[in-house]
């Protein structure tokens, strides 16, 4: 039973870091209708920001996560502007293409400056690395990217519900058209969007270095897991971001127990069935699967 | 008959849509289906045509049960249907498009291809056979869709508010299409919002109303109809169950 | 036989293209004598091969399959077990595979295909890795190496050979049979309601078309020759490992080289192949020296724009052209018209 439990535990600790890992494509999914398969190298870059701000300056990456978003904001508004806008209204192949290559073109970028090295650091002096939790050892970083992961999540949902410009991006992603006709502009949100998505994904790929290694193509899995979470979760909702993430976590974590072999499989397994059974997710919009943007 | 449709209720969630609608088409007739915005028509459509299973009821075609069958079982059978939004293959010309529906019951590509061109020019698309989908006026694309449907060789074709978006002279136009239908002895279950339209064509009205049928009979009866009257007057100044139908 | 040919749509040039076709795969590896170019050959052939395999489920049926990475490992991983372990030649191993990958195709088919568009790319990328993941698992349970070599001993019923003109012959034979098969399904019935579906889902049923049963035809023909296509991979490099044959790298190009050419169309794939493949191999040459991995950087940038440029490929571009071409001199004829 104790079992049970510590790995529930650490599996929602896991499952809090997938969420925040998930939140961003999730975000831009729902509002430009783009599938950013470059999603993984960008949780990537922020890794590596992680690692370097911590490895150059001594910051670490939790105190370092202001830096990490004000910088992923602006490369966020750049890879729109610069690539996406060309690509916003066009067949989705033209959009799954257009992130594929920049997928290819960063995966390389990073092998070309950092090596394929795996790397990772350590924040916690030695004796602090696991807290101590009514008999459970929990390890002292999982449990920071799992504040990280809920204050920021909580922080977005706040952002989308009250604010002016929450509602005005709310608007965008359920309907273009309304939304234009009401005054907002839609290139003005689809900026705003990319920024704040790659900057969520930029902070996400800080605070997971010291529990993950950095490498070149660590970005395949971590797109794939970040697809699961929001499938699982539902497209478009960020609060099934949240459930999406801790669930797979906590099924991740079970599943690695039994079957050790099948732990990297399983969520794709998952997603496989899910998708047969519920394709609209858990808690997503009903139907957004079958949209094909034409 | 060729279409009957019996008890049919379908429900969204709370809203029941259509409610306990009895109705039915003999072969050769031209049945117009009419009411206010939000009565309920397309869904009733939307499931003859096997868009989506009904909550209760049947729906029979010729003998055989329909109901909740994929369009594809149905437009074998012999019905077939238009959309009120053209569905174009946009890839294709008009000939390549009209093929598709010729390839139901000719596998063979000369005589799909003879079949084509002549529902095309029954149709009035004739000289517009290469020209690429993508090209077409409202109106033409209105006409590739019933082209497209009777390439199936159906029995009975549905049309789904052919006329919406056709100015008058497209109307007219549309009007003809549906009487060359007619003097093929083809049997029609029209959907329609321009009344004018359907007075002109129709054999016999259906009326929904909120989901209700409230009359059914011969053009003239049904417009001096007391309900139907009501009906349209009041929908006019309540708009609240406009997006219903949607 | 005429009842037979009466399914197809025939035109007069159709003998010219396969006139041209077979010329370039018999004739192309005897005249290339220089080992490099003969190399680059094999490769594009067998790309294109593959492409035009990937291009009737992704292209033709507008079903963009990430996954076919899966096909190429089984087809490779299928005949080169039967051969190091039971001794059966590969040109039998070759369609054990391809049957194997068509019954995996008839397996994933029934979730994948509840999906459309990027969705199904993503559930068909994430079973490409589900599969790769499996038999490294399954590793531990059955004695395998991590890579497994083909034994360099040439001959025929082995399926190796000694000089790289037989594999050029080999790939060009492959490739021919694709884009014969494709071309053959393209101008029947088949093709046209594959179309059909690709553009518009609710037109095609209403059309009388049932939909799933022509996706999966499409689907397990491609998984078919995807899966002989990676038999052929293994013979000629006559070592595989999970992370050579099963690697999304393959699932990416594939889809890519059909895009880049011309998705849909017949010639576009392997257009695409004559593309992709030199100018990665040139890139190489020029940037490989100077940092490792600068080349596939320049190769994502020139993707993203050739993407960007030409939606449709370079088939599509060219016909945008001419159209706006032929379309004005049109407007001219149809001024003077009377109306």
């Amino acid at each position: 039973m104790d079992t049970l439990i510590q790995l529930i535990i650490s599996g929602a600790l896991l499952g809090g870091v997938y969420a925040l890992a998930a939140l961003g494509l999730n975000l831009i999914f729902g509002v430009a209708k783009v599938i950013n398969f470059a999603h993984g190298e960008f949780l990537m870059l922020g890794m590596y920001a992680g690692y370097w701000l911590m490895t150059l300056t001594g910051i670490n990456p939790y105190y370092g996560a202001p830096f990490i978003a004000v910088a992923f904001f602006l490369l966020g508004a750049v890879f729109y502007l610069g690539i996406m806008r060309f690509t916003i209204y066009r067949p989705e192949l033209t959009q799954v293409f257009v992130t594929l290559g920049l997928s290819i073109a960063l995966q390389n970028l990073a092998l070309m400056f950092w090596q394929a090295d795996y790397r990772t650091i350590q924040t916690m002096p030695q004796g602090m690395s696991s807290l101590q939790l009514g008999g459970m050892h929990l390890p002292t970083d999982r449990v920071i990217a799992f504040g990280f992961a809920m204050v920021i999540l909580i922080a977005v949902i706040i952002f989308l519900r009250k604010t002016f410009t929450g509602r005005a991006i709310e608007a965008v992603s359920q309907d273009l058209m309304a939304a234009q006709l009401m005054g907002i502009n839609p290139q003005k949100i689809f900026v705003l969007t990319f920024g704040l998505g790659i900057a969520i994904t930029g902070v996400a790929g800080g605070v997971l270095i010291p529990s993950f290694y950095a490498f070149p193509s660590v970005g395949t899995f971590f797109v794939l897991v970040a697809f699961v979470v929001v499938v699982l979760g539902g497209l478009g909702s960020v609060t099934g971001t949240i459930v999406g993430g801790l669930g797979l976590g906590i099924i991740e974590t079970l599943g690695g127990y039994v079957a050790p072999d099948l732990k990297e499989a399983l969520p794709f397994v998952l997603l496989i069935l899910l998708l047969a059974i519920r394709p609209h997710g858990l808690l997503g919009i009903k139907g957004a699967e079958k949209e094909t943007l034409k | 008959m060729m279409l009957e449709v019996t008890s049919l209720t379908m429900r969204f969630g709370g809203l029941v849509a259509v409610n306990d609608v009895n109705m039915s088409v003999s072969r050769g007739e031209i049945l117009g289906l009419i009411g206010p915005n939000g009565a309920g028509k397309t869904t009733l459509f939307n499931v003859i045509a096997g868009v989506f299973p009904p909550s209760a009821g049947t729906v029979s075609f010729n003998g055989n049960r329909i109901e909740g069958k994929s369009p594809d079982v149905t437009c074998n059978l012999g019905l077939a249907r238009t959309f009120q939004i053209p569905q174009v293959f946009t890839s294709m010309t008009v000939l390549e498009s009209i093929s598709v529906g010729a390839f139901l019951r000719h596998r063979n590509f000369a005589a799909a291809r003879a079949k084509a061109t002549e529902v095309a020019e029954r149709i009035g698309l004739g000289s517009r056979l290469e020209v690429p989908t993508s090209s077409l006026t409202t109106a033409e694309r209105k006409r590739l869709e019933v082209a497209r449907a009777l390439t199936t060789e159906p029995q009975m074709i549905l049309l789904d508010e052919v006329m919406a978006g056709l100015n008058h002279t497209e109307v007219n136009q549309m009007l003809e299409l549906v009487s060359l239908l007619r003097d093929d002895g083809m049997t029609v279950l029209f959907v329609e919002h321009n009344l004018h339209a359907v007075m002109k064509i129709c054999d016999r009205i259906v009326v929904l109303d909120h989901g209700v049928k409230i009359a059914d009979g011969l053009p003239k009866e049904v417009m001096e109809d007391a309900g139907v009257v009501t009906a349209y007057l009041g929908a006019a100044v309540s708009s609240d169950q406009e997006n219903a139908d949607a | 036989m005429s009842r037979f040919l009466g399914y197809f749509d025939w035109k007069r040039t159709d003998g010219l293209w396969f006139a041209v076709l077979l010329a370039a795969a018999f004739a192309l590896p005897h005249f290339i004598e220089n080992d490099y170019y003969i190399n680059v050959l094999v490769l594009v052939f067998l790309y294109a091969g593959m492409a035009s395999a990937w291009n009737i489920i992704g292209g033709m049926a507008g079903q963009f399959s990430l996954g076919h990475t899966a096909f190429v490992g089984i087809g490779a991983y299928t005949s080169t077990l039967l051969f190091n372990y039971v001794g059966v030649s590969p040109w039998l191993g070759m369609i054990a595979g391809g049957l194997l990958s068509m019954l995996m195709a008839a397996l994933i088919a029934y979730p994948v295909f509840r999906m459309r568009g990027v969705f199904f790319a993503m559930a068909t990328l994430a079973f490409g890795e589900t599969v790769r993941i499996l038999l490294m698992a399954s590793r531990k349970y059955v004695d395998m190496p991590y890579g497994l070599s083909i034994n360099y001993d040439p001959g025929f019923i082995r399926m190796v050979f000694e000089d790289r003109s037989s594999y050029a012959m080999l790939t060009g034979a492959f490739l021919i049979i694709v884009t014969i098969f494709a071309f053959g399904l393209s101008r029947s019935y088949i093709g046209s309601y594959l179309r059909a579906i690709r553009d518009s889902e609710e037109a095609a049923v209403a059309s009388g078309i049932p939909m799933r049963k022509y996706k999966m035809i499409a689907f397990l023909i491609s998984a078919f020759f995807t899966s002989i296509g990676g038999t052929l991979l293994a013979q000629y490099i006559l070592y595989i490992e999970p992370s050579s044959v099963f690697s999304t790298a393959i699932s990416i190009d594939l889809p890519l080289m059909a895009l880049l050419g011309g998705i849909g169309t017949i010639a576009g794939p392997v257009i695409g192949a004559v593309i992709a493949l030199p100018l990665r191999d040139i890139l190489l040459e020029t940037f490989g020296q100077s940092a490792p991995g600068l080349h596939l950087v320049i190769y994502g940038i020139a993707l993203i724009v050739i993407v960007i440029v030409l939606p449709h490929g370079l088939l599509g571009g060219v016909k945008s052209i001419r159209e706006r071409f032929v379309s004005r001199s049109h407007a001219r004829s149809e001024r003077e018209e009377p109306k």
